[in-house]
């Protein structure tokens, strides 16, 4: 098993998680991903890449600030979309599919970006 | 869900013919090289069926795009590469300096494996060859993709640019900035737009870009098309690469020689007879001229040095030497732009 794929596992390892995917930005393209994608995912992986390249800045300094999260939330279900690394309009990003009849939408989110900085060790 | 070929559509001949190949390798669990003959073309290698690196001159390669992209300086790019050089594997290497993560090593590896299958399978195909013998490439794959992944991920891609509006052909259309774009470093541009509209001088295609700015040739022609919906930028000219292999001329074959018949090779081009003149016989050795730099270089040697030194002239005219820390200083830039 590659590295990416071990550590993208530990994501699923965050309560209410259903699955979890690294995300091109430039291109939309599913890197690698685990647990139960749902079977558009890869059409909606490339609209979210565009939304992050759309509204995101690789600046922190900048007065827009870097892009963190996007989050896409409905009655049952939690999308999130976070940056692991974006700049020039390339660069990586984390999904992650929430149950929200499982967990407290705001609690994995935390959970899952204390993950991120080991996600690519 | 893991990707199926079956869910690719019909993308055009040369795509059929590599994924028609590249499952066949598959199932027989080969290690080789699939050679691609086309424009671009490429060499897959295949270890277990399974890909490890794609090299063609239609993406560039991922040492390319940590490199350019400002991941990975050249010095210590070219420290890593010395060190390499004696025995150890570039990746290991990178990661065991500190350079690059091991996650982000290989993802940009997967990206811009993806990349260049795309560069291959959208160009031109003639034909593809497998061939057993294995070769070294400089950053493989340690976990190879699987071809199916591969294939799926090169299928959506010519499909999205297939509905683009405003497409830009990556190696084809040539781009120049609209004038009422944003001027370069402005800074009203998104980053990734502005470095674009700073190259678009109208010599320049999507994948000339590509190799400038060490991005993804699939990311920039997505970029330029939204930039060309979007008026900021506008295709200038289109870059000739030849006919399809069914349109092509036939090919010369080699006759073979006869007793009162030299033999006729086919890559020679047809004398140009002038009446009254008789045609001159080739000289025993072909010289070069006086004010040649080679022949000054010569005149520097010894006799005995010559030999080696024509090795050594012969092996660089031939091709890049393998073991050579690569020209990051733009040598590219002036090769894309073609």
């Amino acid at each position: 098993m590659s590295v990416l794929d071990d550590s993208i596992r530990q994501i699923l390892s965050v309560e209410g998680t259903r699955a979890a995917a690294v995300i091109d930005a430039g291109t939309g393209m599913i890197v690698c991903s685990a647990g139960e994608l749902d079977p558009g995912i890869g059409d909606a992986a490339a609209a979210m890449a565009q939304e992050a390249r759309a509204v995101g800045s690789d600046e922190s300094g900048s007065a827009q600030g870097a892009l963190e999260e996007i989050a896409t939330v409905s009655d049952r279900w939690c999308h999130l979309l976070e940056v692991l690394e974006l700049r020039r309009g390339e660069g990586l990003l984390l999904y992650v599919d929430v149950d929200r009849s499982m967990t407290n939408v705001a609690l994995a989110g935390l959970q899952v970006r204390k993950l991120i900085p080991g996600l690519l060790g | 869900m893991e990707p199926t070929v079956q869910e690719a559509p019909a993308l055009g001949a040369g795509y059929d013919l590599i994924a028609r190949t590249l499952l066949a390798c598959e199932v027989e669990r080969l290690s080789g090289v699939l050679r691609v003959t086309g424009e671009p073309g490429g060499l897959i290698h295949l270890t277990d069926g399974n890909v490890t690196a794609i090299e063609t001159a239609g993406a560039p390669g991922p040492d390319l795009v940590l490199v350019r992209s400002g991941r990975i300086s050249e010095t210590s790019w070219a420290g890593a590469f010395t060190a390499a050089a004696a025995g150890g594997l570039m990746g290991s290497e990178l990661v065991r300096r500190g350079l690059i993560e091991e996650g982000e090593l290989e993802a940009v590896l997967r990206i811009a494996l993806a990349d260049a299958m795309f560069a291959v399978a959208g160009g031109r195909v003639h034909e593809t060859t497998i061939e057993h013998a294995t070769t070294l490439t400089l950053l493989p794959l340690e976990q190879p993709a699987a071809p199916g992944w591969l294939l799926f991920e090169t299928s959506r891609r010519l499909r999205v640019l297939a509905c683009a509006a405003g497409l830009v052909r990556h190696d084809q259309d040539r781009v120049t900035a609209d004038p009422a774009a944003p001027a370069a470093g402005s800074g009203i541009l998104p980053p990734g737009q502005d470095e674009i509209i700073a190259l678009a001088n109208g010599r320049r295609t999507a994948r000339d870009m590509a190799f400038i700015l060490g991005r993804g040739v699939y990311s920039l022609s997505l970029e330029l098309t939204n930039m060309h919906a979007n008026g900021l930028v506008n295709i200038t000219s289109r870059r000739n690469i030849g006919p399809a292999r069914h349109q092509a001329a036939p090919q010369p074959t080699a006759v073979p020689a006869t007793d009162d018949q030299p033999a006729a090779k086919a890559s020679e081009l047809p004398r140009r007879h002038q009446p009254g003149r008789q045609p001159r016989s080739a000289p025993a050795e072909i010289r070069p001229p006086p004010s040649s730099a080679l022949l000054r270089l010569l005149r520097l040697f010894p006799t005995g040095d010559r030999a080696v030194l024509a090795r050594e002239v012969g092996r660089g005219s031939s091709g890049r030497d393998p073991l050579s820390t690569p020209d990051f200083s733009g040598s590219a830039d002036a090769g894309a732009e073609t």
